[in-house]
């Protein structure tokens, strides 16, 4: 057993935080601030192209495919700063659906998405969740239909995060509705701008927008398939283990509960002594403990080749229930003052608190609620029966 | 960073297992605590094992193995609930090789090796396990008061935490001696243990340093908190396999989904709780564990143990609170455990106080 975070990594998290520094323009920090009214824009995916070309996010790719081979240690590290410092990383694109287009495209389909990626030319929304699928995802019936060498979309998607902004749809869509339910399904990539998708914003509680799309007579070459036909449910199983991973980031907690700890110390140092306030605190820096021990746990796994099922369901649970309790918890501590947002300028930890708060429940529910997550831990994990 | 155990420290895992489902029936477990005292055969047999040994430098005649490795065979003997002076002796050799003369080392290291047990007599009130110590040594005797010394009847060496010209230290006493006044004291885990009174004791030996005594505290407070992680999975395990078992309703209590998400609730904390019992004990033995590390550990494993425990006492229902049944013995020491060597609101106090200073 060696727990030692090996030396390259903590020099590639160096290099990361340089990254952030030096790419941390006027316009970027603007955009940011707005992220809750206009969601991210042209800044943000500049930034994030120019992270792609700099090589960073394709450090844990294989070699064969443009990447560094340098294996999980690193690509969770920079997606761990980056949920730290609060600038955009296409964690999906990088994490969840490049790794599963290596495991399930054709050699072909490899050379030509893979490489575009990596240079930052091509990135990808999610096209998953639909009105009547949520948690029962697998109850999708947008229609894939095969039409001689193309294939026709009809149908909604909901929720379709980032389709304004990216260039592609990583889509699953039903392709044999005459099969049970999980058998019918398949994977697809194919551009955003193709003619037949409305994609229309729907702005949320917490920050920045998600959108539903809209499908109609959609046409598509017969190779934007990925993987077998009808098999699509499993890549999409393998996709979301991989997401888990990327949602349960523990760094944002860990960063918030230390700028509670200065508040503390230089506004409110009454609060010290406050045998409540104590509790929370340690109540607070015990949770990131135990956040960063299950993150670190499954960056580890994924680093030593095995592909963790419970422990990614485990880090999710325990990181976004954290986030919504310590935050609680921290805004009650301020009372009144706890609930300022940003925009005031001298609100406490510059509104984070409120952000964190309204942006929680994404946290528990999206990559599958954190109920969900308990069957599988359960189910799958430790056996029980279904 | 890879977690895995490796295969040497695997064999030992399998080794150890293999030891104690052969010899540590649960009638041996309730004939030990009976008794109130540890059974020397068995220890016997751990010492020809080499196990005592593991831990202890090769020139003072042991092994040279790691806290980590030698927390594989703790955590075994949790799995079976073995109450044994083997970790209290773990606790006291490290202490005395981390920080104890050449002289106390070369007196002390080859009989532990061999098998000689040690107690470690620290606390002075209940729940002050930071505290200066208040008994006394004037070089060549001890005075003082000790409570909850685990063993302590039964080993042969005490390390008592004391004040001599006003700096800390720790005194190495032989137990048999007439200033050495024990009186035994019942508690939750059944572990044996007692209040000592030591009057003018003669000392054989004497670590100084206030180092000295933060180096054994954070060796007490990390293993015990490896300890309550061992009880809190084997209760868990068990659990698991109950409810699979256990059929109502017309089916397995383990497919009702209400079961299933307090399963799962309870694998998420123990499996935080392993990762971070065992990296404190790697952190020990580079030497890079702070007082904060170590209370941290300790504040969660303290809260998450008991939790855990009654949990899985709820899903057995009646028969996991017989005591003819087995699941007990993990509960009560495991909860044990978690008030031993700093309870939560000690170890949250050190947390906080940490953050804030």
């Amino acid at each position: 057993m060696d727990y030692e975070m090996p030396a390259e990594v903590l020099e590639f998290r160096k290099q990361v935080q340089d990254f952030i520094t030096s790419h941390r323009t006027p316009e970027l920090e603007a955009e940011l601030a707005e992220h809750h009214i206009h969601g991210y824009g042209p800044a943000s995916q500049a930034f994030m192209q120019a992270m792609a070309r700099e090589g960073l996010a394709a450090v844990s790719w294989p070699e064969e495919y443009g990447g560094q081979g340098k294996g999980a240690l690193f690509l969770w590290t920079l997606a761990e700063e980056c949920a730290r410092e609060g600038v955009p990383f296409d964690n999906l694109t990088f994490i969840s659906v490049g790794p599963m287009i290596m495991r399930n495209g054709t050699e072909e389909q490899k050379q030509e998405i893979l490489p575009k990626v990596l240079r930052g030319e091509m990135n990808f929304a999610l096209g998953y969740t639909e009105p009547n699928a949520g948690t029962d995802l697998a109850s999708m019936q947008t229609r894939a239909t095969r039409d001689g060498d193309e294939w026709v979309i009809n149908g909604q998607k909901i929720y379709t995060s980032s389709a304004h902004l990216a260039t592609h749809v990583w889509l699953a869509a039903r392709t044999e509705p005459e099969a049970p339910k999980h058998r019918g399904i398949s994977t697809f990539v194919l551009p955003l701008n193709t003619p037949g998708i409305t994609v229309r914003p729907l702005w949320v509680m917490g920050e920045g927008r998600t959108n539903e799309t809209f499908w109609e007579d959609v046409r598509i070459p017969a190779d934007s398939l990925i993987g077998e036909e009808n098999r699509g449910w499993y890549i999409v199983s393998g996709a979301l283990d991989l997401e888990r991973v990327a949602i349960g980031t523990y760094r944002p907690l860990e960063k918030t509960v230390s700028d509670m700890v200065e508040h503390i110390k230089a506004e409110r140092p009454e609060l010290a002594d406050d045998a409540f306030a104590r509790n929370a605190v340690a109540d607070a820096l015990m949770r990131v403990e135990v956040a960063r021990a299950l993150a670190t746990n499954n960056a580890a796994m994924v680093h030593s080749g095995l592909i963790p099922t419970m422990e990614a369901s485990m880090g999710k649970i325990w990181t976004t229930d954290s986030r919504e309790r310590v935050n609680d918890a921290f805004m009650d501590l301020l009372g009144r003052s706890g609930g300022m947002q940003a925009e005031n300028g001298d609100a406490p930890l510059d509104g984070a608190l409120d952000a964190a708060w309204r942006g929680a429940p994404v946290g528990r529910f999206g990559g599958g609620t954190n109920d969900i997550q308990r069957r599988i831990i359960a189910n799958r994990g430790l056996g029980l029966p279904r | 960073m890879d977690l895995r155990l490796s295969e040497l420290q695997e064999l030992l895992r399998a080794n150890a297992q293999e030891f104690f489902e052969r010899e540590v029936t649960f009638e041996r477990i309730r004939e030990i605590e009976a008794a109130d005292t540890p059974d020397t055969q068995l220890w016997e047999q751990m010492v020809q094992l080499g196990w005592t040994s593991l831990p202890i430098a090769e020139q003072y005649g042991g092994q040279g193995g790691t806290l980590l490795d030698t927390s594989i065979l703790v955590n075994e003997a949790c799995r079976v609930a073995l109450p044994s002076p083997f970790t209290s002796t773990l606790i006291g050799a490290a202490a005395v090789q981390a920080h104890g003369s050449e002289d106390v080392k070369n007196s002390l290291l080859p009989r532990l090796a061999d098998g000689v047990a040690i107690s470690s007599a620290v606390l002075e009130s209940d729940d002050a396990i930071y505290g200066d110590p208040q008994t006394t040594s004037d070089g060549s005797t001890v005075s003082g008061e000790k409570r909850f010394v685990e063993f302590g009847a039964t080993s042969d060496v005490h390390l008592v935490t004391a004040t001599r010209n006003g700096s800390q230290g720790i005194a190495v006493v032989s137990r048999d001696q007439a200033g050495v006044e024990l009186s035994p004291v019942q508690t939750i885990g059944a572990i044996p243990q007692v209040h000592v009174r030591y009057d003018g004791a003669a000392v054989e030996g004497w670590i100084e340093g206030a180092e000295a005594v933060d180096g054994l505290r954070d060796l007490g407070t990390a293993l015990t908190a490896f300890e309550a992680y061992a009880y809190a999975q084997k209760a868990l395990d068990l659990t698991v396999e109950y409810v699979q078992l256990r059929v109502q309703f017309g089916q397995p209590l383990g497919a009702f989904q209400a079961v299933q998400m307090r399963c799962a609730d309870m694998a998420t904390i123990v499996e935080g709780s392993r990762f971070l019992a065992n990296e404190l004990l790697w952190k020990l033995d580079q030497g890079e564990a702070t007082r904060r590390d170590v209370a941290m550990v300790k504040a969660i494993t303290s809260k998450m143990a008991p939790q855990v425990l009654q949990d899985c006492h709820m899903l057995h229902g009646g028969i996991g609170y017989m005591q003819e049944y087995d699941l007990h013995f993990f509960t009560r020491r495991g909860k044990e455990a978690s008030l031993r060597w700093g309870s939560a609101r000690e170890a949250m106090n050190v947390v906080v106080d940490t953050a804030f200073a």
